[in-house]
């Protein structure tokens, strides 16, 4: 407890040398340090009506509580006490001490600590006690309950991803109580934060591991077709390969959607009227090896912010080329996937064409069908991306013709 | 009458009879008007020899209903450049008005306290960071020529509002 005295206002030099401050030296009453009695808390003097015109009077118990002199000597124990417990409201219980009181309040001018007697009884002892174990008790308790709120989630929409990939008869099968072990506790769960961690960077290294851990030996067998779980295993590095390969195709599509446009004179050896079709497929070639097209000038990929601009009016501005990547897209993204990937399958295999070609049982067509997905994804946000670079390009400012 | 009246108008009359040393800084304190105990005026007078000097500050004090256990809420009315003073509100930063309360303070003593604040500032917790920072820096002759010019500008009655009053006085 810091000492309330006000003889030292916050660190002011000349304030505390002017001992003025104190009220100790100011209370003009302090002169007058005679018999009378005053109460330094409500300045009602001994003899004075405490509440004139009320018919009862309060009690006026006089007590001396430290060791302060001339004003600050007397005051009502009614009112030290209010003041007291005023004190008590505003510091924390400290956490050594009992259960019975807070710190013990000091005199503000001379810093006495207040000695207080009050009555203490078993019941009391114990009941607080159990204030106190039960505050300490709610927060984790809180925190518990909320994350288990989460793994229920997870595990539910777990088992949803489950019976949505794998079709009812198949899903239920899996997670009939035969198969329930901590394989499936731990398993569902991951299966949505996976999902999630699918669409970043930052767990690459950790998901392509992460099958063979919760599946274990017993299910994974090498064959083909490959059984359901070697498919599992198989996905994030499938995955890995395909974003690899894509970062490289992407300035590719960029280039084919979308040609530069060409400046003439201004930039570059001046461009034939037509290109011939060896030169062409040499350039993306070039760009497909080594990133970099005929010029030297660095190709983004897909989403990467172009850091390096080229020339004048070519810059690119960040509004709206890049589609927004925000959490919410990326998250319900993420974990509509099983659900997009069932509905594909499901009109795709209505096709008597694609019937014969898609696999046949329900979790490697709903497998293959979430792939397709995905890879029409990325071309539409491609193609959606040069399109809007063109018409952003195509952007002309109209004279004014009013007059 | 309740206490907290009761000990308002005991402290309103101490200050009446006794003109202490404090009378010097606090230049006028009393209830804004004799309806309402809870608000009060006061002024406190920059010191001598300081860059406060010649400035009549004047102060809104709003008495809480729990008075004196909590303390009251003293502001400056106008401008007063001061690290601890917000500039805009007149908010005051002294541990006084705040944790170091004690019933033994009085609206006087807290506003004599308020005048010694002035003149010295703390400017490690700042309200006005701009005269705090003058301060931090040791820029001293900075400081005291900036709250010179505020004190000029914002708290010193300047001449025809002196001959105003004085011609309101002489009718009335």
């Amino acid at each position: 407890m810091s000492v309330s005295s006000p003889v030292s206002p916050p660190g002011s030099l000349t304030l505390a040398n002017s001992a003025t401050a104190s009220p100790v030296t100011l209370t003009p009453w302090e002169d007058s340090a005679g018999d009378e009695k005053r109460c330094w808390i409500c300045f009602v003097e001994e003899g004075e009506d405490r509440n004139p015109g009320a018919a009862v009077q309060p009690p006026s118990v006089w007590v001396r509580p430290c060791k302060c002199k001339n004003s600050l000597k007397y005051t009502h124990e009614d009112c030290l006490l209010r003041w007291i417990s005023e004190k008590q409201h505003q510091l924390p219980p400290p956490l050594s001490s009992g259960f019975s009181g807070a710190q013990p309040v000091r005199c503000p001018a001379c810093a006495h600590p207040y000695q207080l007697i009050e009555d203490t009884d078993g019941v009391l002892n114990v009941l607080a006690w159990l204030d106190k174990a039960i505050g300490t008790v709610v927060p984790y308790v809180s925190l518990g309950t909320v994350s288990l709120a989460v793994y229920v989630v997870a595990t539910t929409y777990g088992a949803y991803a489950v019976m949505t990939m794998c079709g009812a008869d198949v899903g239920e099968t899996l997670l009939s109580d035969n198969n329930w072990g901590w394989r499936t506790w731990v398993g569902l769960p991951t299966i949505p934060l996976s999902l999630v961690c699918s669409r970043l960077t930052a767990a690459d290294a950790a998901l392509p591991l992460l099958p063979f851990l919760i599946l274990g030996n017993d299910h994974i067998r090498l064959g083909f077709p490959p059984s359901p779980a070697l498919t599992v295993c198989i996905l994030p590095w499938a995955r890995l390969l395909y974003n690899a390969v894509w970062e490289r195709v992407t300035p590719l599509f960029d280039r084919f959607f979308d040609p530069p446009p060409r400046y003439g004179a201004l930039s570059g050896p001046p461009a034939s009227a037509r290109t011939s079709f060896f030169a062409t497929a040499r350039q993306y070639w070039r760009i497909l090896v080594s990133g970099r097209d005929d010029e030297g000038r660095r190709l983004r990929a897909a989403g990467e912010e172009d850091e390096e601009d080229d020339g004048a009016g070519n810059g690119r501005d960040r509004d709206d080329e890049v589609p927004r990547r925000d959490g919410q897209r990326l998250v319900l993204g993420s974990l509509f996937l099983p659900a997009a990937a069932q509905i594909s399958g499901t009109l795709l295999v209505s096709l008597p064409f694609l019937r014969a070609r898609l696999p046949a049982d329900t979790f490697h067509r709903n497998i293959v069908c979430g792939a397709i997905l995905v890879v029409a994804k990325d071309i539409a946000a491609v193609v959606y991306r040069a399109h809007r670079r063109r018409q952003k390009r195509s952007r002309r400012v109209l004279d004014y013709r009013g007059d | 009458m309740d206490a907290v009246s009761r000990r308002l108008l005991k402290e309103l009359r101490d200050y009446r009879r006794e003109r202490t040393a404090a009378a010097l800084t606090v230049a006028s304190l009393g209830p804004v008007s004799d309806s309402d105990l809870m608000l009060w005026q006061a002024a406190i007078l920059g010191s001598q020899g300081t860059a406060y000097e010649g400035g009549r500050f004047d102060l809104d004090i709003a008495v809480p209903p729990s008075y004196p256990m909590q303390p009251p809420t003293i502001r400056f009315v106008g401008r007063v450049c001061h690290p601890n003073v917000h500039f805009k509100t007149g908010e005051i930063c002294l541990d006084l008005l705040k944790t170091a309360w004690s019933p033994a303070w009085t609206l006087q003593s807290a506003c004599f306290a308020i005048g010694a604040l002035l003149t010295s500032p703390e400017p490690d917790s700042p309200l006005n960071c701009d005269a705090a920072n003058l301060l931090r820096c040791g820029d001293t002759r900075g400081y005291d020529s900036l709250v010179r010019m505020c004190t000029l500008v914002h708290a010193v009655p300047s001449t025809s509002e002196v001959v105003e009053a004085e011609r309101k006085a002489r009718r009335t």
